[in-house]
């Protein structure tokens, strides 16, 4: 099954998601609940599960089925018994401050309110500035065109990030 | 740090609505091996 971390609602990941609506399905983490309780601080992420819902083994950040360490890590975790060595990622706590900011500034922006959720997350930015959830969301709501209108322009991401935007 | 769940620990029992608003306990999917991926539209 997926997560999407989007809090400007559903509608956004909807188009991701449609074509895969057939083989999982995808859950709304808009106030990053979920996301908060594995205190992680960018996307995407693999959530390993037992069937006795137990976390066999967590991938913070660059779990992504296009590289070859993932496919290894999902091929390893279905065939095997039982994880063997546990990996263990470092964990890094949102301040209170910067998850309350996020949570604001979705319920702000799915009300229409999309400058006072701007000014929300730039309040929450300077917090966690290693916090790619608040950075990449706070540019999707400010610069739609990046994201929503033909492919995602990684391009333009890398840029930001270089500048420090 | 002792907040988060790690490896070895239960999921936490969440209630997560889908793409239409319906909520969906995470325990619906618990019968075999579960592979959450967290992603997001940006």
């Amino acid at each position: 099954m997926s997560v999407a971390i989007d809090t400007q609602g559903a509608q956004l990941p909807r188009r991701f998601a449609e074509p895969t609506f057939e083989t999982f399905p995808t859950l709304l983490d808009a106030d990053n609940v979920l996301g908060n309780t594995f205190g992680f601080k960018a996307i995407p992420n693999g959530i390993l599960v037992s069937p006795d819902g137990k976390v066999d083994a967590l991938k913070a950040g660059r779990f992504d089925i296009r590289r070859p360490e993932t496919v290894d890590v999902v091929e390893r975790w279905l065939t095997a018994s039982a994880m063997s060595q546990p990996e263990e990622p470092q964990h890094l706590e949102w301040s209170d401050e910067a998850l309350r900011l996020f949570r604001e500034a979705g319920a702000a922006v799915r009300l229409g309110n999309k400058e006072t959720a701007i000014s929300m997350l730039k309040q929450a930015y300077p917090l966690e500035p290693d916090n790619l959830i608040i950075r990449k969301q706070l540019w999707a709501i400010e610069h739609p065109e990046k994201f929503y209108e033909g492919d995602v322009d990684y391009g333009w991401q890398r840029e930001q990030l270089e500048s420090g935007k | 740090m002792s907040n988060f769940i790690g490896v070895g620990e239960a999921v936490p029992q969440l209630v997560l609505p889908d793409l239409e608003g319906e909520p969906v306990p995470l325990s619906t999917f618990l019968r075999r091996k579960l592979l959450v991926f967290m992603w997001a539209s940006w």
